[in-house]
């Protein structure tokens, strides 16, 4: 139950404020919607529902002043997932430049990048994991990035690419280990003596990624105990999500 | 008038320690801490008062405010008997909760504004403290008011908040619309001005805008702002000094200093 919301007598209004503020919101993100909106703008508002009042108080989205806020809010979204998942990124993408501003343009010019943000993993609430400080999903995109590379390259399915999953799933369990060290949501408490998932989907072999976040591979099932199997606990995440757990899918492929 | 305090911005505990030196130097009244934080965070061992601080409420949104992070809010604010809750004038996400890295200004409409005030005036009562709101910059002119500070004021007005003029955002913001530099300050109730927000500020590469960077110095032009406001703001209690965790320690006091220089 959130605090505020509709005033008692006013939800219609209300929705209509929801579908305006959603509506810019994702401008700043999808580039698809902005080409949609951009081609007819009129159509946008009316299909949802939204007063030529709205369209009127709307900011010029074609203006180089909108894409200079775009491209601010991308890069600050690149920064804070490039710096978790830095070795998938140069296994991703070509000719990354190996550090500063640099790297961060060449990341909010890729088409998987823009591919991320434009998609519901990030511009909704509910494939993500609880935020550290307890206050639910939703707040980080560092879950979202993950949940987003799975979906889309099927790391979780036999067959999966090989590498992109073991550097995928090796930094996101970094990063959920580091996080278990001073989280206070419950979600997180087992991992902090660290986690380990299956090298491939079918593997007796494995990685682990040890409570002072070292990474180790080629360590065989049951030899390390007390560890959060990575592969269920990404798998019992999945399930929660709107739809359940993902059909099985072959791998999309995005273009480097 | 009151005496103004200085303080500085606090995100996480690897802060602690250039802010126990910054403390130590008598360069430090208060620690605005941004909430929620870790449960062990540590900023209430520094022996320097709180004041509670969140950029983590969407103020401004259709759907309200979700209580899970209010209720991390004020937990802290509780426990610091923080004076005054500063919160954003803003938008988070496009979902009734959330967040996609950085505050939205709102659209700057009638019904907005009235939502906005309904949120703040839930929200104050659920804190059982007085709300101070503070503008992020804007890029885009939008809306029905005249500015984002016209809209800053009447949602204040008709919440009963106190208001949080972010230098940084309001020079950014004034740059970026091509207006004056002490455009709209007029428009604003100074007598609602009890704290003001200065931080660095960048420039687009290849672009004339302007962004919030926390990870930079003060500039003259905010340092020199922030002085006229000292000496213009009746009710002026405190300024804040956002500057990134990561950022050049040595930066971190030789800006306090230059703000104390600013004040006295």
């Amino acid at each position: 139950m959130n605090i505020g919301g509709a005033a008692p007598g006013a939800e219609a209004q209300s929705a209509a404020l929801r579908r305006a503020q959603a509506l810019l919101v994702r401008l700043y993100f999808s580039d698809a919607l902005q080409r949609r909106y951009l081609a007819d703008p009129e159509r946008v508002f009316a299909q949802l529902g939204l007063s030529p009042r709205f369209r009127a108080c709307f900011p010029d989205v074609g203006s180089e002043a909108f894409g200079a806020e775009c491209r601010g809010r991308r890069i600050l979204v690149a920064r804070e997932i490039a710096a978790r998942y830095a070795r998938t990124f140069e296994l991703l993408l070509e000719e990354l430049p190996e550090a500063g501003p640099l790297r961060f343009n060449h990341i909010v010019a890729s088409e998987l990048f823009c591919s991320f943000i434009a998609s519901e993993h990030f511009l909704g609430r509910s494939r993500s994991l609880p935020a550290a400080a307890g206050i639910g999903v939703g707040y980080e995109g560092v879950s979202k990035f993950f949940f987003w590379l799975d979906e889309t390259f099927g790391l979780s399915l036999p067959g999966a690419p090989g590498e992109l999953r073991i550097r995928a799933f090796a930094e996101f369990g970094r990063q959920l280990v580091a996080v278990s060290k001073f989280s206070s949501d419950a979600f997180y408490a087992g991992l902090a003596r660290g986690a380990f998932f299956r090298m491939a989907v079918e593997d007796r072999c494995c990685i682990v990624i040890t409570a002072e976040l070292a990474v180790e591979s080629g360590v065989q099932l049951g030899e390390r105990e007390g560890l959060v199997d990575l592969d269920a606990l990404v798998a019992s995440v999945k399930a929660t999500f709107p739809g359940g757990a993902p059909r099985a899918r072959p791998a999309a492929a995005l273009t480097r | 008038m009151t005496q103004i305090k200085i303080g500085a911005r606090w995100d996480i505990s690897s802060q602690n320690p250039r802010f126990a030196r910054a403390r130590d130097a008598g360069l430090l009244d208060y620690v605005e801490v941004n909430y929620p934080v870790a449960d062990n965070h540590g900023a209430d061992t520094l022996g320097l008062p709180i004041f509670a601080h969140t950029s983590n409420n969407p103020i401004a949104s259709a759907a309200g405010i979700p209580e899970p992070v209010a209720r991390a809010v004020k937990a802290g604010a509780d426990a610091s008997d923080s004076p005054w809750i500063g919160e954003h004038l803003a938008w988070l996400s496009a979902e009734d909760s959330g967040a996609l890295g950085y505050v939205f200004t709102p659209l700057l409409m009638e019904e907005f504004a009235e939502q906005a005030a309904h949120n703040a005036r839930c929200l104050a009562a659920y804190y059982g403290r007085p709300l101070a709101l503070e503008l992020a910059p804007v890029y885009c002119p939008s809306g029905e008011f005249a500015s984002e500070l016209h809209f800053l004021n009447e949602v204040a007005r008709r919440a009963g908040c106190d208001i949080i003029l972010d230098v940084a955002h309001w020079q950014i913001s004034n740059r970026n619309l091509r207006r004056p530099a002490d455009y709209g300050l007029d428009a604003l109730d100074a007598e609602r001005i009890i704290e003001i927000h200065v931080a660095g500020m960048r420039k687009s590469a290849g672009a004339p805008y302007w962004h919030d960077a926390h990870g930079m110095p003060l500039n003259d032009d905010v340092l020199a702002m922030a002085r006229r406001l000292t000496r213009c703001l009746p009710k002026l209690r405190a300024i804040t000094f956002e500057h990134a965790h990561d950022a050049p320690e040595q930066e971190f006091y030789d800006n306090l200093r230059r703000l104390r220089e600013v004040v006295s």
